[in-house]
């Protein structure tokens, strides 16, 4: 019973407020109208440039990409990852060797192109390079 | 007592049928509106769809980024929704315009029941006569048969439109309420995604200030 007057009172609120109801939704199918024709206008405009009207936006691309690396990290090899830590950690010894008996530096491979460029010509300045 | 109105058993009688009726159309109404929330909630669900990944991968990362984002994708899902429709409703226009043009004919009536009008294919009755009252009461008489369904060669382009024109038109109106649709879902997507909240905090069992 109470189900039935809830719905019924649903029902006389929805028929009193139907005018309203209407005006907005053909406000918004004007609305709707306009951009349709903004959109078919600019699909054709792209098109002829050479786009793809309806292609996916930057951000899309963008999101793809980062979720794809994502899923790539996640699945990859268990006995590659292992590999790729041992080969770091030996290279970190050498290093470390290298620095004991004191010849030059390794340049670390993290530093961008123009830190190792910064690098190089300090130890050139300092008569360290080879 | 003064009684304004002496109601008869079959006037009683009339106005618990009327009763009846309006009871009915409300909870009809009702039922319809539930029906077109539940639609209007499925819709919205493409919303979520939309937004997801570029939230996930953190390509945005504020409100106002994701309500214009969100605006810019459902203007596009509506024109590849509403292309149809747009496009039937075109094409009956179109034919309508091209038929008065060679016809010369710009008062051709789409709705007359004799020739050239949809109304060909149905009963028409004569409503003017349905209800008459007079200081006796009211009278009810059955209305005239004005024309009974029949096909004419004139009205081939009220057959086309009418159609066309009711089949795209509410298609798209169907299409835009999806819309509407996915612009509330996308306001409210954009409110709660970057919204900080205390639901699930608890203080550190040892602050680092205590008082």
């Amino acid at each position: 019973m109470l189900g039935f007057i809830k719905i019924f009172l649903q029902g006389l609120l929805y028929v009193v407020l139907l005018p309203l109801i209407i005006l907005v939704l053909a406000l918004y199918a004007a609305y709707c109208i306009i951009i349709f024709i903004y959109m078919a206008i600019r699909s054709v405009i792209v098109f002829f440039m050479g786009g793809t009207p309806l292609g996916d936006l930057p951000e899309d691309v963008e999101a793809k990409r980062i979720l794809m690396e994502r899923e790539q990290v996640k699945n990859q090899d268990p006995t590659q990852t292992l590999a790729n830590a041992i080969a770091q950690s030996s290279m970190q010894i050498a290093q470390n060797m290298y620095a004991q008996q004191g010849a030059p530096e390794v340049v670390p491979t993290e530093t961008t192109n123009e830190d190792t460029y910064e690098n190089t010509i300090e130890e050139m300045d300092d008569g360290n390079s080879y | 007592m003064v009684t304004l109105i002496k109601l008869t058993e079959n006037d009683k009688r009339l106005i618990i049928v009327l009763l009846l009726l309006v009871i009915l159309l409300f909870v009809v109404a009702g039922y319809i509106g539930v029906l077109v929330r539940k639609i209007m909630r499925f819709q919205g669900s493409k919303a979520d769809d939309m937004l997801h990944d570029v939230v996930e991968a953190g390509v945005i990362t504020s409100e106002r980024k994701l309500l214009l984002f969100g605006i810019r994708k459902n203007w596009r899902v509506l024109f590849k929704h509403a292309w149809i429709p747009f496009l039937i409703m075109l094409t009956a226009l179109t034919i309508y315009l091209l038929n008065c043009l060679f016809t010369k004919n710009w008062s051709y009536n789409i709705w007359d029941y004799e020739k050239t009008g949809f109304n060909t294919l149905f009963f028409v009755h004569d409503w003017s006569v349905f209800y008459k009252s007079s200081a006796e009461g009211f009278t009810i008489t059955w209305p005239k048969l004005v024309s009974t369904p029949h096909f004419s060669g004139e009205a081939w382009v009220s057959y086309i439109f009418v159609p066309a024109m009711t089949v795209g038109g509410a298609w798209f109106v169907f299409e835009v309420q999806g819309y509407i649709a996915r612009a509330y879902r996308i306001y409210v997507l954009s409110k709660k995604a970057f919204r900080k909240t205390m639901e699930n905090v608890t203080p550190p069992s040892s602050p680092i200030n205590p008082e």
